[in-house]
């Protein structure tokens, strides 16, 4: 098998490594470039020896070893303090300085000074008595001897530095903040907080003579180390200086790099997530599928832990090692990235298999009292629906009553609501009341959209959809059925005829035979009815069948009732004088008048008018009556049958029940069954009453 | 002497006909299929009517008279055991003359033939255009008011005064339908009233007397539930 390595998955993995890279690399950066020191003179490209920042910090060199002097000279007996070392040297030097006073500052600085007090001829260095510092003059070129370097002798400066020249002096008074004057406090006793000008190494001021122990009695060399071996103020801010410089002209094309990468990095890690190896699709595992809440509150529970690690332990780095410290934090910061990867991981994953809403806590809520709506019966869901409309109400009622006009505006709109909800299951419920109604009156190819009914109905629109098609197929199958049955009646009929056909020409060939006893013309005779019998029994069956399976075609006229009847009644004339029938005809006033097919019509009057020549007692009346009511027209024959019926008047409609129980007389048996689907297949009824021995037919048809 | 061409591939119908129709005095000619029938026509020239079964093995009757009817004018009977509506029209448009179904009444079929035949033979005669208003017909139904003699297909038929008058009525407007009242009204040129039938008897009576078929009319229709007409030919 060959192992398929899920490539979105490796890049993923790379990107996460990637990311913080990148987004710390780019934090730095922006910082970098955000940070407020020297931000025009980092544009311009300055010299940091020529930036206000390190006049600034260099004059407070100047102000600190001016301060330090001041210390030493009033503690030089005492030595009250402990946090420095001054050891005292004579030395025979010129003529004036008799000593050295060697100090030793144990916080380091880079800047060396040399404070000569004219006064008392005694100097000052913070330089450590060597044997290159022996002498003045080699403390004055060891300090000197630095590239940048400040001297003040007898009222005047003599610098490289050129913010701290005497042209430039004002300015370094204007950037010394009030602590610095404070601190030179005790040597100067006029100080005014806006006369800042009149510090010691104001020339100008100085001979003014306010500061009479400092004006002309100092004379300071001091310098920066070319190279630096403290840590302090100045190290600090030109290594940031530097730095910044190089971001600044090298590094700002990094920024958009970088933010390039990153937003690539994303599409990346959110592709990458839910992939694996083994399987299509994205892998879900139990932590994709807790609630998305439960799911936020474990990643930030380990999140916590990461930031104990980071704040608590980490920070508290006086009690471990530097790297130790710096270990944990790392390890709590990575917690920390691992918390935020598996919470976004989850996120996305669930967005992207559509599960984000569903796993929300919200749409769990939603869920289980949908659950409990729905499992609860219509009439009860209905009461809780309208208690809660009662209570919204009530809620609405008290807003109105305490702020008016948006409580009207809530009212309305939960009147809206509640008046949308009502139409919309009326509105169903009549779609449904008319599905029904078309049902009932026989239209099964109706069927209901159940789209468009509301939730609570829309299974009973199913149900009536089933029923409906249901009911169209059994139509369907039983019509199929019966044309299936008339055009094998059709066909057999076919097959019987031309047999037939030769039996009764044969049959008539022989009658006309003169060589015949008595006998054999009896006996012909009998063939003769028998074979003309069967003639007409396979025509009936033809008619009959496709009589009952509507496999007719109409032609639909206005036919006037009166006029049938009379015509009927005229063809039959004859046949019923010859049975001493009396036929007493009852007409309406005027015409009246039927849609139906002239043709069928006939057919069905004249199975009538033939029973009754054939079924009906001799020498009895005939009654025909044709009556209007109630919209119908209604043709009533009534005769006395010959015979006893001694079976129902549905028995008789039967096909091939005949209302006697010979079955010598000529006929099929179909004469009603065919008369009857006739008429139904005209929209009329037919109906048979038995009284005794009387026989009544009505054929009902609504009038025209 | 005239020919008849009888096919059937039923071959005691064909007798039967053959029995019946020479007692007629006609001289019959057989065949069982519509190729054998096709094949008769074709050496024989002299042939007056044709009698032609629809279902038939090789070539049906159907076929068969289109064939027929591509060179030939020679009457044709179709005789089937299909009675349906649309088995009658499909043969008369396919060629037929006329339609009788089986199982047949010899007697009609009797009838059906001497009339084709008649009609067929006399054709160019029969139509006595004489410039009298006094004849009314409708194809061959003749009325000769002059001397009050009836004629379908050339024979004399014998009808009552109240039946020729309705007749005459009739056919004088032939193809309008007419409502009993209003024969009524027309031939006993008074006022109807109402309740009588008997002009449904006479009708029945002049169908039995000028129809071949009385339940098939060809000239005196009945409309059921509206009237009476003499068909338009």
């Amino acid at each position: 098998m060959e192992k398929k390595i899920c490539i979105p998955r490796v890049l993923k993995n790379i990107a996460y490594v990637l990311f913080p890279i990148f987004a710390t690399i780019l934090v730095l950066l922006i910082f970098c470039l955000s940070y407020p020191l020297e931000r025009e003179s980092i544009k311009a490209g300055v010299d940091f020896y020529d930036t206000n920042t390190f006049a600034e910090d260099y004059a407070k060199e100047i102000f600190g070893s001016l301060t330090t002097v001041d210390v030493l000279k009033d503690n030089y007996q005492t030595d009250a303090y402990s946090y420095y070392y001054s050891h005292t040297e004579t030395v025979e030097n010129n003529d004036e300085v008799k000593s050295i006073n060697y100090y030793t500052d144990y916080n380091g600085s880079n800047v060396v000074w040399l404070v000569l007090d004219n006064d008392t001829k005694i100097a000052y260095t913070n330089l450590n008595y060597s044997l290159d510092t022996s002498t003045i003059d080699n403390i004055k070129n060891k300090i000197m001897g630095n590239s940048q370097n400040w001297k003040y002798h007898d009222g005047s400066i003599q610098t490289t530095i050129e913010k701290l020249s005497n042209e430039n002096i004002e300015y370094i008074d204007s950037t010394l903040n009030q602590e610095d004057i404070e601190m030179l406090g005790n040597t100067e006793q006029s100080s005014e907080s806006n006369n800042k000008q009149n510090n010691v190494i104001d020339s100008e001021t100085a001979s003014n003579g306010q500061n009479a122990n400092l004006k002309n009695n100092y004379t300071i060399y001091t310098a920066l180390l070319d190279d630096m071996e403290y840590v302090d103020n100045i190290y600090r801010d030109r290594l940031l200086y530097n730095t910044l410089s190089i971001v600044n002209q090298n590094l700002v094309f990094l920024i958009p790099f970088l933010i390039g990468l990153i937003i690539a990095l994303i599409p990346i890690i959110v592709i990458g997530i839910g992939r694996t190896r083994k399987q299509e699709g994205i892998n879900l595992n139990w932590f994709d599928k807790i609630l998305i809440e439960f799911a936020a509150s474990i990643s930030i529970f380990i999140g916590c832990i990461g930031a104990v690690f980071t704040v608590s332990i980490g920070g508290a780095s006086t009690i471990v090692t530097f790297t130790l410290a710096i270990s944990i934090m790392a390890v709590g910061i990575l917690i920390m990235y691992l918390a935020c990867i598996l919470f976004f991981e989850t996120v996305v994953k669930r967005v992207k298999t559509h599960t984000f809403i569903k796993t929300t806590f919200a749409y769990w809520i939603y869920i289980k009292i949908k659950g409990f709506m729905l499992e609860l019966k219509i009439t009860k869901r209905f009461v809780l629906y309208f208690i809660a409309f009662i209570l919204a109400n009530l809620f609405t009622f008290a807003i109105m009553w305490s702020d008016g006009f948006p409580g009207i505006v809530l009212t309305i709109i939960l009147y809206v609501i509640a008046f949308s909800y009502i139409t919309k299951r009326i509105k169903s419920y009549s779609k449904i009341e008319d599905a029904i109604s078309k049902l009932y009156k026989g239209d099964t190819d109706m069927r209901l959209d159940e789209k468009e009914l509301c939730k609570e109905m829309q299974e009973t629109g199913k149900q009536i959809n089933d029923i409906a098609g249901g009911l169209s197929n059994a139509i369907n199958e039983k019509l199929k059925s019966e044309r299936l049955k008339t055009e094998l009646i059709t066909n057999v009929s076919h097959d019987i005829k031309t047999p037939l056909t030769s039996i009764i020409n044969y049959v008539d060939l022989l009658k006309k035979e003169d060589a015949q006893g008595e006998k054999a013309k009896e006996y012909l005779d009998i063939l003769d009815s028998k074979s003309q019998r069967l003639k007409k029994l396979t025509e009936d069956l033809v008619e009959a069948s496709k009589a009952s399976s509507g496999a007719i075609k109409l032609n639909i006229e206005r036919l006037n009732v009166n006029e049938l009847i009379k015509q009927v009644s005229g063809e039959f004339e004859d046949k019923f004088k010859s049975h001493n029938l009396h036929e007493i005809i009852t007409f309406p006033e005027s015409d009246v008048y039927i849609n139906a097919d002239s043709r069928y019509m006939y057919r069905v009057l004249e199975n009538m008018y033939s029973n009754i020549s054939k079924y009906a007692m001799e020498g009895t009346r005939v009654y025909t009556d044709i009556a209007e009511k109630d919209g119908d027209v209604i043709i009533q024959i009534k005769n006395v049958s010959k015979q006893k019926l001694n079976i129902s008047a549905d028995e008789l409609m039967q096909r091939f029940v005949r209302g006697e129980a010979s079955r010598n007389t000529e006929g099929s048996g179909l004469g009603l069954s065919i008369a009857r689907s006739l008429t139904e297949l005209q929209q009329g009824k037919f109906n048979i009453y038995l009284d005794g021995d009387l026989f009544k037919v009505t054929i009902k048809f609504k009038k025209n | 002497m005239y020919n008849i061409l009888v096919c059937d591939d039923d071959k005691e119908i064909v007798k039967a006909i053959e029995i019946y129709l020479s007692k007629e005095g006609y001289n019959i000619l057989k065949a069982y299929d519509g190729m054998e029938a096709l094949e008769i026509l074709k050496k024989n020239d002299d042939i007056q009517l044709i009698i032609l079964d629809i279902m038939m093995p090789k070539l049906d009757g159907i076929e068969t008279a289109n064939i027929i009817r591509k060179d030939k004018s020679i009457p044709i009977i179709m005789l089937s055991a299909k009675s349906e509506d649309y088995d009658k029209i499909s043969g008369l448009n396919n060629g037929a003359d006329d339609y009788v179904t089986k199982p047949f009444n010899p007697l009609e079929l009797i009838a059906r033939v001497n009339s084709q035949i008649r009609r067929y033979t006399s054709l160019g005669s029969m139509v006595k255009k004489e410039d009298n208003n006094n004849i009314y017909s409708s194809g061959d139904l003749v009325i000769n008011d002059s001397t009050k003699v009836v004629e379908v297909d050339g024979k004399e038929v014998k009808l009552t005064p109240t039946e020729y008058n309705i007749l005459k009525f009739l056919t004088k407007n032939k193809g309008i339908v007419y409502s009993i009242e209003q024969i009524y009204e027309n031939v006993w040129e008074e006022e109807s009233y109402g309740a009588e039938n008997i002009i449904a008897v006479h009708i029945r009576h002049i169908r039995e007397k000028i129809e071949i078929n009385p339940r098939e009319p060809k000239y005196l229709k009945v409309i059921w539930g509206i009237g009476y007409k003499i068909e338009k030919f």
